[in-house]
Formats: C-alpha cells, sequence, structure tokens
C-alpha cells in the first residue's frame, strides 16, 4: 500500500529546494557584475530579475523550515535532486530568454538544462553576438551543473538529508564521512583547478592567440567552466576551431582529463595514492584506447587525412571530448557528420561509455563497464576452472572491494537502462525522418551529456525531440535513481492512503 | 610584323600585373565546408563579417569570418533571428586592419570584408586546421556600433525590491536584525 506523503515531508522538499534557488541568486551575481562592467544594461536588468526572484522564492522556502528534529526521508534527498534539475534551469531561462537570441521559450530551458546537465547542445541563434555577461551566465551554469548545484548547497546544509541528497546527484563515492566535508573537498578541488586553469588559459590568450587581456580572460573562463566540468559549451559558434591553436587545444585537453576524473581520485592523488590498481583508471585507459584506435582507423580509411599529425590532433582531441562527455569539437560540424564506418562508432562509442563516476562526465561510467567486464570474467573462469576452484570476487577502487550480486545487479541494470535511453532517443529522432546514424549519435550526446552534434539539434529541430532531448539531458545526469523516487514520490501522493 | 611585336610586348608588360594569377570562386562559408574536399587548394572569395576577435600574432593574425544571415542584416535595425552561425577562420598575413574597426559582438555589427585566399581543409602541416589564407582583403563597410538602450527600469525595480525583501525576510528568520529601534518597529 501507498503511503501519501504528509504536509510535513512537501515543506521538508519546498525547503531544501528553496535553499538550491538561493544558490542560483549567488551565482547570478557575478554575470550582473559583468554586465555591469561591461555596459550591458539589459542583461544586467534581467539579472537583478532573476537574483530577485530567486530571493524571494529562497526566502519564502526558507519559512517552511521542517522540525530540527525530524529525521529527513532518504527518498526526500532524491526527489529534491530531480526537482533541483527541472525547476532550477526554469528559473535560469530568465536572462537568457529575454537576451533574444532564442525563437522560443523551450528553447533558452533547452539551453539551460543543456548548461546545468553539462552537455553542451545547443539550440541559441547568433551566438557570434550574445551579450558577454549572458554568454558567461550558460558557462556558469555549466560549472553550476557540473560541481553540483546541490553541492553548494550541502556546503551549508548538514542533516540526515545530505547523503541523499549527495547520492541523488548522481555521486556515488564519499572521499571523508562527512558529506558536508566531501562537498567542500569537491569545491576546494574545482577552485585550485579554476584559478590555475583560467590563469594559463589567459596567459595563452595574451602571449600565444594576440587577444587583448579583457578578451583573454572571458575566453579564459569560459572555456575553463566547460572544459573542466565537461560541458562543451563555447563562447564563439566554432567551438575550439576557433583558437586554431595546438597549445589552447592542449591545455583544454588536461582540463576535460581533470574534469572527467572521479573526485574520489583527485583525493588520491592529492595524498599521492597509487592509483595503477584502481578499477575505472585501467577500464577508462583501455576503452579509451580502443575508441581511439576505432577513431583513427576510420580516419585512415575515409581518407579524411593522409599524414599522422592531423589525424592523431583530430582523432585525439575529438575522441578524447566524446570520452570525457565535453563536446568540444576542432572540426566543422558538416565534417564530425561525414565521418561514417569507423571513425563514426568509434566517437558514438566513447559517447556512450562517458567517464569516470563521481565525476562531471556523464554516459555509463567506466566503473560499471569494469564492473560488468570483471562479472563476465568471472563467470567464465568459474565455468572453465575445475570444481572446488576458488574465484575471487574483489576489484580495486580506492581499497579492496567485494563485487556483490547486488552491485552486479546494479550495474547492469543501470547500464541497460543508458541503452534504452540512446534508443529511445534515437527512435523518436527516426520517426521524424532521421538516418539510424545521426538519430542515434544525438540521442547518446544528449543522454550522457555529451553535446556533440551531427546537425539534428538546431533551433529548427520539430519540438517533441526537443522535449525528449531535455528529458534525455536530465535522465542521464541524474542516473535513473532520483527520477524514479520523484515519481515514486508523485505516486504516492495522487494515489496514497 | 615588328612594330606589332613589339607593341603586343609592351601591352604584355603593362597588362600582367594587373591580370589574376587564377581564377577565384565567388562561394559561400556553408558551402566551402559542406564541400570541403572539392575546394581544398581552390582559390576562392568570400564575403563576410569578422567577429569575435584579432588574433595577432605577430606575422599572421587569426580572424572569424562569419557568412550567414546576420551579415546581411542592416547594423541598428532590430535584429531577426535566423538561425545559427556559420564562419570560418581567416589567416591574414602581411595585410593591415587599421581601418576595419571592432570585431562584429555584442553592440557591434563587425566589418564586412571580401576575403580572397587559398582553402586549405584539415591541412597537414597545421594539424588538421581548415581555413582561408588569405592573399587579399577588401574592405567593403566598416563596422558598426549598434548600442543597446538603457536598463529594463521594470525588471530592475522589481529585481531590486525581491532582493532587498527576500534578504530581509531572510535575515529576520535567522534573528540578525537589530531587535531595537526602526528594525524592531518597522522590519521585525
Amino acid at each position: 500500500m501507498l503511503l501519501r506523503p504528509s504536509i510535513e515531508d512537501h515543506r521538508s522538499i519546498a525547503h531544501d529546494l528553496g535553499r538550491i534557488i538561493g544558490v542560483v541568486a549567488l551565482a547570478a551575481v557575478v554575470p550582473l557584475v559583468w554586465a555591469v562592467a561591461k555596459g550591458e544594461w539589459q542583461s544586467a536588468s534581467q539579472f537583478a530579475l532573476l537574483i530577485g526572484i530567486s530571493t524571494a522564492v529562497a526566502a519564502g522556502a526558507d519559512r517552511l523550515r521542517p522540525d530540527p528534529g525530524r529525521a529527513v526521508d532518504w527518498s526526500h534527498g532524491m526527489v529534491v535532486a530531480a526537482l533541483t534539475w527541472l525547476v532550477v534551469p526554469a528559473f535560469a531561462t530568465i536572462p537568457l530568454w529575454a537576451s533574444g537570441h532564442y525563437a522560443r521559450w523551450i528553447d533558452s530551458y533547452f539551453d539551460a538544462m543543456s548548461g546545468l546537465t553539462t552537455t553542451g547542445l545547443s539550440v541559441i541563434q547568433d551566438l557570434d553576438h550574445l551579450a558577454e555577461s549572458v554568454n558567461l551566465w550558460r558557462h556558469i551554469l555549466q560549472f553550476l551543473g557540473g560541481q553540483g548545484i546541490v553541492l553548494a548547497a550541502l556546503m551549508f546544509l548538514a542533516g540526515s538529508g545530505a547523503l541523499s541528497l549527495f547520492e541523488g546527484e548522481g555521486r556515488e563515492h564519499r572521499m571523508f564521512p562527512n558529506v558536508k566535508t566531501t562537498a567542500r573537498f569537491i569545491w576546494l578541488v574545482s577552485a585550485a583547478h579554476a584559478l590555475i586553469g583560467i590563469s594559463v588559459l589567459t596567459l595563452d590568450g595574451i602571449f600565444v592567440q594576440g587577444f587583448g587581456i579583457g578578451r583573454a580572460f572571458f575566453h579564459a573562463s569560459t572555456i575553463f567552466m566547460a572544459a573542466f566540468d565537461t560541458g562543451g559549451f563555447t563562447p564563439m559558434s566554432t567551438s575550439i576551431a576557433y583558437y586554431n591553436s595546438p597549445i589552447f587545444e592542449g591545455l583544454v585537453t588536461v582540463l576535460m582529463i581533470a574534469g572527467a576524473m572521479s573526485f574520489g581520485l583527485h583525493h588520491a592523488i592529492w595524498h599521492r595514492r597509487r592509483i595503477g590498481k584502481n578499477i575505472e583508471v585501467r577500464t577508462i585507459a583501455f576503452t579509451f584506447s580502443v575508441t581511439l584506435l576505432i577513431t583513427m582507423l576510420g580516419l585512415a580509411l575515409l581518407g579524411v587525412v593522409d599524414s599522422v599529425y592531423p589525424m592523431v590532433r583530430i582523432g585525439l582531441f575529438q575522441v578524447l571530448s566524446a570520452h570525457t562527455g565535453t563536446g568540444f569539437t576542432t572540426v566543422s560540424t558538416p565534417e564530425l557528420a561525414s565521418w561514417s564506418g569507423l571513425a563514426f562508432a568509434g566517437i558514438a562509442i566513447a559517447m556512450a561509455l562517458g567517464g569516470m563516476s563521481s565525476s562531471t562526465a556523464g554516459g555509463v561510467k567506466s566503473l560499471r563497464i569494469g564492473l560488468a567486464i570483471r562479472a563476465m570474467r568471472d563467470t567464465v573462469r568459474e565455468a572453465l576452472l575445475p570444481d572446488g576452484a576458488v574465484v575471487s570476487h574483489t576489484y580495486h577502487h580506492f581499497g579492496r572491494q567485494i563485487i556483490s550480486p547486488t552491485l552486479i545487479r546494479s550495474v547492469f541494470t543501470i547500464s541497460l537502462l543508458y541503452v534504452g535511453l540512446y534508443l529511445l532517443g534515437a527512435a523518436v529522432a527516426l520517426g521524424y525522418g532521421y538516418e539510424l546514424g545521426p538519430a542515434l549519435f544525438e540521442s547518446i550526446s544528449a543522454s550522457a551529456a555529451v553535446g556533440l552534434s551531427v546537425g539534428i539539434v538546431s533551433p529548427d529541430m520539430p519540438l517533441f525531440l526537443q522535449i525528449v532531448y531535455i528529458l534525455q539531458m536530465w535522465v542521464g545526469r541524474l542516473e535513473f535513481i532520483a527520477i524514479a523516487a520523484l515519481f515514486g514520490f508523485a505516486a504516492s501522493t495522487v494515489f496514497g492512503k | 610584323m615588328r612594330r606589332l611585336l613589339a607593341f603586343g610586348g609592351v601591352a604584355a608588360i603593362i597588362l600582367l600585373p594587373v591580370l589574376p594569377v587564377g581564377a577565384s570562386t565567388l562561394v559561400d562559408v556553408a558551402e566551402l565546408l559542406t564541400e570541403a574536399d572539392a575546394y581544398d587548394l581552390v582559390q576562392v572569395t568570400v564575403v563576410g563579417e569578422i567577429v569575435g576577435d584579432y588574433g595577432d600574432r605577430g606575422d599572421v593574425v587569426w580572424v572569424q569570418l562569419n557568412d550567414d544571415a546576420y551579415t546581411h542584416q542592416p547594423p541598428g535595425s532590430m535584429r531577426q533571428l535566423a538561425g545559427t552561425n556559420t564562419g570560418i577562420s581567416v589567416r591574414l598575413s602581411g595585410i593591415s586592419l587599421e581601418d576595419f574597426g571592432s570585431p562584429g559582438g555584442h553592440g557591434v555589427r563587425g566589418p564586412i570584408v571580401e576575403v580572397t585566399g587559398v582553402f586549405r581543409n584539415l591541412h597537414p602541416q597545421l594539424g588538421g586546421l581548415t581555413f582561408i589564407d588569405a592573399t587579399d582583403v577588401i574592405l567593403v563597410e566598416q563596422s558598426v556600433a549598434t548600442p543597446e538602450s538603457g536598463p529594463d527600469l521594470a525588471a530592475l525595480i522589481i529585481g531590486t525590491i525581491l532582493t532587498v525583501g527576500g534578504l530581509l525576510a531572510l535575515a529576520h528568520r535567522r534573528d540578525l536584525l537589530p531587535q531595537k529601534g526602526f528594525w524592531r518597529k518597522n522590519v521585525a
């Protein structure tokens, strides 16, 4: 029998959601200051409105604070996490929609969702004339989404709901016993990378690219946020091809790798622990090598490039961008769309596999791939070895862990759900008459939060397909569990007794 | 006959510098990118707007040349949405950009130029870059500032009121406001 949630349950969820919306108000101060500094008064007004509405909602929700002694249910955190990724983009659209660069409101919601889920697909029009402050806001959304807007709220939030909120965002590994301390560590790692990343990219902008100081800093800040959070938005329409520089691509590559690493791995590296045995490190090294090999072989067979240097540079960057879920590109959309056969397969597989768990990357994730391979290997070994032989069911992931049947069931369930999600979006696009290859490519890109596109995602795409991609980005980012909790909560509210 | 040959020779010497060495094809960026293989190493002419930045690297300057619907909209008018941008990198060497004005961006319609140069698709020596290696640039129209109007007062006022009200409510809830005097009487 379903139990109907009490009014206290709803108050508790609204309170936490309000607190997270308060983070949006704080974040919007940065583009507001930028807009004032650049004399972008229209945008400044819209950021003031966003801050006002978010602050008022946060203050209103604060009055719903539940009884401190009341235990917060695990599912509440999941419901808050799921709602966060639906509600926050709606607030974030205020300056986007007012910018006049979107034909429909849903387009601005699409971009806000794409930003927060660190996908990077975009339907913005005339990006190259967009106000800098609004452009910065698009990238800040990626930073918020990648670092975890919930995590930002957790830094100020204690209580039993914190753990489920943390897990609801699709994060699994805690470096510290306390979630709040873990959240602070993640933001500390990010701040350190931001300081170094933005400084180096700014210097590159000034001394290599030949930009002015202000523009170099703007490019550095936006590209840092998009790279480290594996987002994929860029300030200019030609993506990373705008910079025409191997040095710049190299720096961006380092940031993409850092972004796709789990924060647990960052923690291990900071504490100089050995990571060579880590199942995720081994798996991602293997899958990256295989997809790179497939892509390069495909490029060679297609005759796209006939010398080694451009093939390595283009292949390496594109596969890394796909595997980390970033979505940057150094080739034009028509060029990418022309890649068929093995080159197409290499990029699509890399996108579908994704980065590490508890990172900003999306996709199935290397931990699940590694565990699935290990489970299959153990099954084969058990079948081949003599009766009575003992097969060790363990793996290394920040220490020796046991492979339990429950864990394997969870791994295969989530992996299959991802495959189903990839196929669902492809089926809808096929229904609109798109070819199988592009339909699958775009669906994987949306579900695995990558952002590479071969042309289906555009301002004139069908509305229903656009809504499907929005849902794919949402579901893919939260890895199903929080969504299931939200639907369960909604069903209990309606049908419960 | 000798006179005729002499006249022909003189005419050839005079005309040689002004005759084109290779015919240049007027093409748009979208076509260049979709038919990149066919245009590789072909001398092309593209008319478009310079946007973003002048990437001045000493010996060469890199720019992005957009050739889309926005290039041809009159500056200062209400901009009509017409899809995404279509642009390509252009490498300029030994070409002065002094009179061009600011590159296009928010509040600026960048200089409209006619670029002639060799199209390079996935250039092998430059790591696979795709760009136009410009040999000549003609300024068609200087950049034009299209400043935006002032702030949206309604949004600004509503935003400010809601922010102040929200912050006061939060402060009151946490007992951060002074407990006597004006605050006690009027706010708390």
